[in-house]
């Protein structure tokens, strides 16, 4: 009898931790799902369905280290206002569960602040988290995928300092 | 009974030859009612009488819960066996179930996980989403490199 007790405990052990993966309702989601209609905000999606699709744009002109990146992302999610940049870095930061998410890297460079946290399973990275404010506006990027921070890193570097340029150009539109 | 035909009888009892009906002959002659077997032959009467008497026994009522209890069961354990029995078959089917729907249910609810129903794509073309990961990832890079470089300008 304790052994089939051992097995049924076992088995709904295993049933509710699935079924609370299921459930999961992050904090960031309800997050971007609070502001994806409001105007203030311009919001950028690309879903796991966009990512397969990915394959059939032309790839010619992009370096493999941003192809080998690229196709180990699922999602990319991006929101970011020009109002208020604190109030929602303060919002954003609040919302952030800390047990799931661990600080990676924070920069504070005069009134920009920028914060990288992670969602870590096992050895892998599977989510990255970067939360910016600024007197330009506040940004809340979240890439969900297998992420090597060392390759990530290095996408800025090979691009130089054009990159950086054209980079700096870009954030402003 | 004649002396000489018991003892050929006898005789062949030692040999193990004797028919069914031989050997009770000589149980009635030794044993049976109003028996007097000749005094040469007494000596073996003790054996017929033995047989005799064994025969007799017969086990008690309490036999079979005597042997039950010697053995060291009792009836109701029987009954438990049993239902242990039926409990583990339905803990099994149970379990069974249980791991077959974790296979049949995982598939579809993965891309749950990363999946955010509320939020629209952006992007029809292809094209255009990737020029948006790519520029989402080199900004993200670069405030990472940024970050990287403010800690080793502290650790000089």
């Amino acid at each position: 009898m304790k052994k089939i007790f051992r097995h049924l405990t076992f088995a709904l052990t295993l049933l509710l931790a699935t079924t609370s993966i299921f459930a999961q309702d992050d904090a960031i989601g309800k997050f971007f799902g609070k502001y994806v209609d409001d105007s203030r905000f311009s919001v950028v999606s690309v879903g796991p369905k966009m990512f397969r699709l990915l394959s059939k744009a032309n790839w010619d002109t992009i370096p493999s280290d941003v192809k080998q990146t690229v196709s180990r992302l699922q999602s990319l999610r991006i929101l970011s206002t020009e109002t208020t940049p604190a109030r929602f870095y303060e919002e954003a930061m609040s919302r952030i569960d800390r047990k799931e998410y661990e600080e990676l890297i924070t920069i504070r460079d005069n009134k920009d602040k920028v914060r990288f946290m992670i969602k870590s399973s096992g050895n892998k990275i599977s989510e990255l988290l970067m939360i910016a404010a600024g007197e330009d506006g506040f940004t809340l990027m979240s890439f969900v995928g297998d992420i090597d921070l060392d390759k990530l890193s290095r996408l800025s570097t090979d691009m130089g300092i054009k990159g950086m340029e054209n980079l700096k150009n870009a954030k402003r539109k | 009974m004649e002396k000489a035909m018991i003892k050929a009888l006898l005789e062949k009892y030692w040999q193990a030859e004797t028919t069914v009906e031989e050997e009770k002959a000589l149980s009635e002659y030794f044993s049976g009612p109003g028996a007097n077997p000749d005094p040469e032959l007494t000596q073996y009467r003790t054996i017929f009488d033995y047989y005799a008497e064994e025969a007799q026994v017969a086990p008690g009522p309490d036999f079979e819960a005597r042997i039950l209890r010697y053995v060291g069961i009792t009836e109701t354990p029987v009954r438990k066996i049993h239902s242990f029995r039926i409990g583990l078959t339905s803990a099994a089917a149970i379990i069974t179930a249980i791991t077959i729907s974790l296979f049949l249910l995982k598939p579809a609810n993965t891309p749950r996980i990363v999946q955010t129903p509320t939020i629209k794509e952006t992007f029809d073309d292809p094209q255009q989403a990737l020029a948006a990961v790519r520029h989402a990832l080199l900004i993200a890079s670069t405030h990472l490199n940024e970050g990287r470089k403010q800690l080793t300008d502290k650790r000089r």
